[in-house]
């Protein structure tokens, strides 16, 4: 009797709600960053003067991943963790267990310093490179072009909220399904941050400037393209027709111009986007 | 999908009066005048060190086209353009830029020559729909015409810049864009409420970045021109394109 009541009282459980699902979120790097971006072909997708870039290193900071509706916040992640994306992947960013299932329409996460992240698939001496220099995103890499290599390795302070993630296929947010897992990619784009202009659906991806700009210092040029060297490239230099800014403020060289990039690597489910908010 | 085939369609639709979107949300057909103005250029120095004062601005403006799609956020549920890259496989995505126009809400096609120190001038009556607006696509269009205040170009600009040392340089310059101002930021809930469309040039953020000093070729009365390849030419370039420059209000009440 006592099994049959309490079995009556699940069935009125489960009559009222739509039961629950999981939620597994990983990460990717896609070919672009595991691989090779080539010089483009054609119309394929590549640097439009030749170079080729890749990477060594893609290292992010992922945090505060979210799953809400406008009412409810059904998970959020507490840990930050460090991710090497130019490593093999998807790979597992975090899992929530037993959401409603329903629709969440609202995912999303940040990619932001913090001192307090652990590793994800990263190595310990990168993770303690991002905490101690405050980073949210580090690029290791070299670009070639014919007999030059540029070597790069950029780190970046940013910290960006990806809000009202959408999938060009599956919508904003997510469906947790009843008794099953959703798996949900946050991807990032490393092409971007080597686009020449940062509204324009038109953008090429370049290097030939980025190259140009390994000049300074005793020695001069030295192979290595560093941030402090893009810093001394007004964009007055460059060909009025590249480098637009469209409606960024306060991009006036090509240090801030790679770092308004670098706020759009961040994106959901392949070619989804999200709203990035500066913080 | 080109432009102008998207607001074709909006518009065919709008011309049923409603719009259904499903969930009860209606879109009307309404119109709004749209007018142009300039903010008053201040005797600041640009980051260049020089002080700007100016006899006269013109630009060509026209047409405006309006779109719900918000600046650096793609607000559509398929994307408007073709991914060729899909057809070829790999899952490596290029897709360049963030700003996606999204559904047409409404344009003006006229095209006129506007006196930025004149005070506010009306370019014409928009057609559009009511809706959520996020942005807007501005026309600066060369005239055919050599003649009048433009001599043919889509900008002209005509003044005094004054280093800190107290050198000169008189100029007398024009610019011409090889595409329209995308991406203007116009984020704005319209419905059937009275009011207009105001766009105001921020003259400052087109000369901000220019080294008057490499102007050169004064002709016979000191007058300088900016050459092609000069600083001088590319930072008025990038200052015209920046959407920044022109700043979008929607003014309410009746036309002035």
């Amino acid at each position: 009797m006592k099994n049959w009541m309490l079995g009556l009282s699940c069935l009125g459980l489960v009559a009222c709600s739509d039961g629950t699902g999981n939620v597994t979120f990983t990460t990717y790097g896609e070919d672009f960053i595991e691989k090779e971006i080539p010089a483009a072909v054609g119309d394929e997708a590549g640097f439009v003067d030749g170079w080729t870039v890749r990477f060594e290193k893609f290292v992010v900071v992922l945090s505060e991943v979210k799953v809400e509706t406008r009412d409810e916040v059904g998970a959020q992640q507490t840990q930050a963790r460090v991710f090497d994306v130019h490593k093999p992947g998807p790979v597992v960013v975090e899992s929530f267990k037993d959401l409603d299932a329903k629709e969440w329409d609202e995912i999303s996460y940040a990619i932001a310093p913090v001192a307090t992240a652990v590793t994800g698939n990263a190595d310990a001496a990168d993770v303690e490179r991002m905490k101690t220099e405050g980073l949210s995103v580090l690029v290791v890499g070299k670009a070639t072009k014919g007999g030059v290599t540029k070597e790069f390795d950029w780190g970046f302070k940013t910290n960006t909220l990806y809000e009202r993630c959408e999938s060009p296929e599956l919508g904003a947010g997510v469906t947790v399904p009843k008794d099953g897992e959703e798996t949900v990619q946050l991807t990032i784009h490393g092409d971007h941050l080597f686009f020449d202009d940062l509204q324009s659906p038109e953008a090429k991806m370049r290097f030939d400037a980025m190259a140009a700009a390994d000049k300074l210092g005793i020695a001069g040029a030295d192979g290595v393209v560093t941030l402090e060297e893009l810093a001394a490239v007004d964009l007055t230099e460059l060909p009025a027709e590249q480098y637009g800014t469209g409606g960024a403020g306060n991009v006036r060289n090509l240090r801030d111009f790679v770092t308004a990039l670098v706020r759009t690597a961040g994106h959901f489910r392949g070619e989804g986007e999200c709203s990035p908010k500066a913080r | 999908m080109k432009l102008g085939h998207m607001l074709k369609g909006a518009l065919a639709l709008a011309a049923a009066s409603v719009l259904s979107f499903g969930c009860g949300s209606e879109a009307e057909r309404r119109a709004f005048p749209v007018e142009v103005t300039a903010a008053t250029l201040s005797e600041e120095r640009n980051e260049r060190g020089w002080r700007v004062a100016l006899d006269s601005a013109h630009v060509s403006v026209g047409p405006v086209r309006f779109f719900e799609g918000r600046v650096l956020l793609s607000s559509r549920a398929t994307p408007r353009f073709f991914d060729w890259y899909s057809l070829i496989g790999g899952t490596a995505h290029a897709h360049p830029g963030h700003y996606v126009p999204g559904d047409a809400l409404g344009e003006l096609l006229e095209t006129h020559t506007v006196d930025l120190l004149g005070g506010v001038s009306v370019l014409g009556t928009a057609s559009a729909v009511t809706g959520e607006y996020g942005s807007l696509e501005l026309t600066l269009a060369t005239p055919g015409d050599a003649q009048g205040a433009l001599q043919g170009h889509a900008v002209r600009v005509v003044g005094t810049a004054t280093n800190p040392d107290g050198g000169q340089v008189r100029f007398d310059v024009n610019a011409d864009l090889p595409k329209p101002v995308a991406g203007v930021r116009f984020e704005k809930s319209l419905g059937t409420e009275a009011g207009r469309v105001r766009i105001t040039v921020d003259l400052r953020k087109w000369l901000e970045r220019i080294d008057f000093a490499t102007a050169t070729d004064p002709d016979a009365d000191g007058v300088y021109t900016f050459p092609a390849d000069s600083q001088a030419r590319n930072a008025l370039l990038r200052g015209v394109e920046d959407t920044t420059a022109y700043v979008v209000t929607w003014e309410e009440g009746a036309e002035q």
